[in-house]
C-alpha cells in the first residue's frame, strides 16, 4: 500500500538532512523505495523558501536545487493551496489557526491522517497522527 | 572491473529474473525501480536512484527551528511587521 504523508515546513527541511528523527527517517526510506508519497503543501514550501532566502545566496541556491528535485520526483507532490483546500476549510465551523488548518485540510483532501510534524497543537486540534521520532 | 554473466530465459510476457546473489550485492529490493537502456544489441539495466537521494545532506549546514517556523508563518500572515 502506498501511504501518503503530509509534511510541515520543518519536516520538509529535515527531508534533506543526513541526520533526522527516526520516524521521519522511516518515512524518508519509504519515499526513497517509492513505497510512500510525500505531500508537501505550498504553504510549507513557502515557509522554507522564506527561511532559506534569509540565510543568503548559497542557502537559497540549495533551496532552488531541492525544489527542482521535489518537482522531478514522481512520489513527491507539491500540493497547491487552492479551491479544493478551501472547500474543505469551508466545512469547518471551528479552527485553531489558518496555517494549521491548511495543513490539516491537505491531509483530509488526500485521505490521510499522517502528518510529518512535531507540532503538538496541530496534531491535537485536528486529531492527526504525527510522525517525528 | 570484473564481469559476471548468467543465462536466463525470457518468459512469455517478457519477464526475466535477476539472480538473488546479484540482487543482494546491488541492494535491489521489491518495488525498486530499474532503468532499462537499449544500445545496439545490448540491454543495460541500472537501479534507478530516487532524485531525493542526490540531495540528502544538502541542508546539513543549517537549522530550521520552531522560532524560524513561527517567524515564517508571521511573514505569511502578517507581513514584515
Amino acid at each position: 500500500m502506498n501511504e501518503k504523508y503530509v509534511f510541515d515546513a520543518i519536516a520538509l527541511f529535515y527531508l534533506q538532512k543526513t541526520s533526522l528523527p527516526l520516524g521521519l527517517k522511516t518515512v524518508r526510506d519509504k519515499i526513497l523505495r517509492r513505497d510512500a508519497t510525500a505531500i508537501i503543501p505550498t504553504i510549507a514550501v513557502s515557509e522554507l523558501l522564506w527561511k532559506k532566502r534569509r540565510e543568503g545566496e548559497d542557502a537559497f541556491k540549495k533551496f532552488q536545487n531541492a525544489y527542482q528535485v521535489w518537482k522531478q520526483s514522481d512520489n513527491i507532490l507539491v500540493d497547491p493551496f487552492d479551491e479544493s483546500i478551501l472547500d474543505e476549510m469551508v466545512a469547518n465551523e471551528t479552527s485553531s489557526e489558518l496555517h494549521d488548518e491548511i495543513i490539516a485540510m491537505t491531509c483530509k483532501k488526500h485521505g490521510t491522517n499522517y502528518v510529518c510534524s512535531n507540532d503538538e497543537k496541530l496534531l491535537e486540534f485536528w486529531n492527526l497522527q504525527g510522525i517525528w521520532d | 572491473m570484473t564481469e559476471e554473466s548468467v543465462l536466463v530465459k525470457i518468459s512469455a510476457n517478457g519477464q526475466i529474473s535477476i539472480p538473488k546473489k546479484w540482487r543482494e550485492a546491488l541492494g535491489l529490493n521489491d518495488n525498486d525501480m530499474l532503468e532499462l537502456a537499449k544500445s545496439d544489441d545490448k540491454i543495460i539495466i541500472r537501479k534507478k536512484k530516487h532524485p531525493l537521494e542526490e540531495i540528502i545532506g544538502l541542508f546539513d549546514d543549517s537549522e530550521f527551528t520552531e522560532e524560524d517556523h513561527k517567524a515564517a508563518q508571521r511573514s505569511l500572515f502578517e507581513g514584515n511587521k
